[in-house]
């Protein structure tokens, strides 16, 4: 009880920007998700491959600097997924494939480790953010006020894209800079400025599709055990998929192939599964390659690129007309 | 400041469907500013209204504005100026007390600190100030229902659509609540209205009554007017209610010429053609019947009486 109730106060005062009232709904979000002990140590234990990525470029530039430390960095190469023949131009002349290792080391650091985080982290936020509120039917709260459906998204998708960016974008960019630190050529710089840009679009190919179809997964239930089920289902279904049936085809292809081992050797490593596009974790990758320059040819990414616009949109969409149909019911 | 000429809400030949089932039609309406119940029974209509008006819901036909402003267009300036107490047990899973009306003020438009500064305010205002601290998810009803009064007067809005608001409050809250709603019209000039099936608070703190039955509205008027008494008169009751002094009463009412009926059912005399200031002719009647009075008052027509005429009438009509 207050020590001296004044009753009822009007209030005269400056409203903020009516365009800027989402921020308000992200702030709220991240606030009331930081809550969670879990998710924070999570998020810890996801800066850790920045570490090991870190050491990544050390090793490159201690290659470029001194020979003998070559051919560990070309294990790095490879172990950061980066063709075979990339690997073989790096170990004769390191500083003339700057640019590429240092292309190759960002996109496997976004498409491993943190894309294993991403379905983590994303479990942990996404799945109460619009279900909690379609259970309890916050929605009615929140449109009470001037808020319109697509501020709404808006706000929600900022949330999980707060954390997504807190857990790749920002160790990437920090890894260019440890990476600009270790070198000990002036012209690291100029040879590699644009990689920050890079980054950064490959964190919105990235967060787009991952935040609406998350939403999405949200919006679909009232219960959010159901969304974050949906989530690593769409995840799980999409590897398994992917791997058996390219399983069957690479086996296919393998015994179609007549001639010698080096043909046979040839054939099994330049395969390239056309399956990709059932599973989200590969139609990422493949696009985020591409962001990073990693694909000799740029028309391989335009079906990838066609299904994130086509799953985000129609996520997008969903969301929209989910929380609609609630407010007209 | 609202101006008192000007109608806060005007609805012309408003016509909303669902599919092939029409929620509204032909509703027109103006709601001048004071507390104005919107009554109807379930289905009729109130809540598809409220939602129009607050801009949820887009309408097919006709043409409405919300304190100046025109809907569908000026759907952010409503809900800028306009407080909504929604009926449903609704909340912001997670957030304390303070924390759901900050946030809501936020939405509102007020600044990050003066929005917590209300927040306080308006929550000691809805009397929930003790548990402000707690999780809104182990709120009771009635709390909640106070949480979303707070929630609806944050940022002090020059109307407020309060659907159902005393619904889970025990009557000593309920008293205060309408109290509360009546103080911030009569004292802060806002305009109210209220959707609610409970009567008596319609009775208590509303100035004008709007009843809506099978999506048309069918009556508007002052609540005073509505219940006037068709013709003028008293109600009388014995102490004394044998049937000896009931027909002595009348046979003296008669001789003094006084127009009367008597409810069997009530116990109960009404006389016509007297207004509760020239009761003397009652009184003289009791004294010489020996009778003794115990009650005495107007006659009205109950606010019952009128809203299920008029719901039987949309029944009749439908049929």
């Amino acid at each position: 009880m207050p020590l001296h109730k004044l009753g009822y106060q009007s209030w005269t005062g400056e409203k903020s920007s009516p365009w800027l009232r989402w921020i308000a709904i992200a702030i709220m979000g991240i606030r009331v998700a930081l809550r969670s002990t879990w998710l924070n140590r999570t998020l810890i234990v996801s800066w850790i491959p920045a570490l090991a990525f870190g050491v990544g470029f050390f090793v490159y530039e201690q290659s470029v600097a001194r020979p003998e430390m070559r051919e560990v960095g070309g294990r790095i190469l490879i172990l950061a997924g980066a063709p075979f023949e990339f690997v073989q131009v790096a170990l004769q002349d390191p500083s003339q494939v700057r640019h590429e290792v240092w292309s190759a080391l960002l996109m496997g650091f976004f498409r491993y480790p943190q894309a294993v985080m991403l379905v983590i982290v994303v479990a942990m936020i996404a799945p109460r953010l619009i279900s909690f509120d379609l259970r309890n039917r916050g929605y009615l709260l929140y449109f009470s006020k001037p808020i319109a459906i697509w501020e709404y998204i808006l706000g929600k998708g900022c949330v999980v894209g707060f954390f997504l960016i807190s857990f790749t974008t920002l160790p990437a960019l920090a890894l260019y800079c440890i990476g600009l630190g270790f070198s000990s050529e002036v012209d690291a710089f100029s040879n590699t400025w644009d990689l920050p840009f890079r980054v950064l679009v490959a964190t919105i190919v990235l967060c787009l599709p991952t935040i609406s179809v998350a939403l999405a997964c949200s919006a679909m239930t009232i219960e959010s055990r159901y969304a974050i089920f949906g989530w690593f289902a769409m995840w799980a279904v999409g590897w398994v998929s992917f791997f058996a049936l390219s399983i069957g085809d690479f086996s296919r292809t393998m015994r179609d192939t007549r001639g010698t081992d080096e043909q046979e050797m040839a054939a099994a490593f330049g395969y390239q599964s056309k399956w990709e596009l059932v599973s989200p974790y590969h139609v990422l990758g493949r696009v985020q390659q591409w962001v990073f320059g990693l694909l000799p040819d740029s028309a391989i990414v335009l079906p990838h690129l066609f299904v994130l616009i086509v799953v985000t949109v129609g996520s997008l969409l969903f969301i929209y007309y989910r929380i609609r149909s609630r407010l007209v019911s | 400041m609202v101006d008192i000429r000007r109608p806060v809400i005007s609805l012309c030949n408003i016509t909303k469907r669902y599919g092939r089932r029409t929620a509204l039609e032909d509703v027109t309406l103006d709601i001048s500013p004071g507390i104005t119940g919107l009554l109807g029974p379930n289905g009729s209509g109130k809540s598809t209204l409220i939602k129009c008006l607050l801009g949820l819901l887009r309408f097919q036909a006709g043409s409405a504005s919300v304190l100046g402003h025109p809907l569908p267009a000026g759907m952010r300036a409503i809900r800028d100026d306009v407080g909504y107490l929604p009926e449903d047990d609704c909340f912001l899973a997670g957030l304390s007390g303070i924390e759901s009306v900050t946030f809501l003020a936020k939405l509102a438009g007020l600044p990050g600190i003066e929005a917590l500064r209300r927040a306080h305010e308006v929550l000691d205002y809805a009397d929930i100030a003790d548990e402000r601290y707690r999780e809104v998810d182990g709120y009771s009803t009635g709390m909640r229902q106070k949480l979303k009064f707070a929630s609806a007067i944050v940022h002090d809005p020059q109307l407020l659509i309060l659907d159902e608001p005393t619904t889970g409050l025990d009557p000593g809250q309920r008293t205060s609540l309408l109290s509360k709603i009546k103080t911030l019209a009569v004292e802060h000039n806002k305009s109210i209205v209220i959707s609610t099936h409970i009567l008596n608070d319609v009775r208590a703190i509303c100035d004008r009554v709007a009843i809506m039955a099978k999506g048309k509205l069918r009556l508007t008027d002052s609540l005073s007017k509505l219940t006037r008494p068709v013709r003028p008169g008293v109600s009388v009751r014995l102490s004394d209610e044998t049937e000896d002094a009931t027909s002595r009463f009348r046979e003296q009412l008669d001789s003094l010429e006084v127009q009367s009926d008597f409810d069997v059912a009530k116990n109960e005399f009404w006389c016509y053609g007297i207004d509760s200031e020239a009761t003397g002719v009652i009184w003289k009647a009791a004294a010489e019947a020996g009778v003794t009075i115990s009650h005495l008052s107007e006659s009205m027509n109950s606010l019952e009486s009128v809203f299920f005429n008029v719901i039987k009438e949309a029944g009749d009509a439908a049929a």
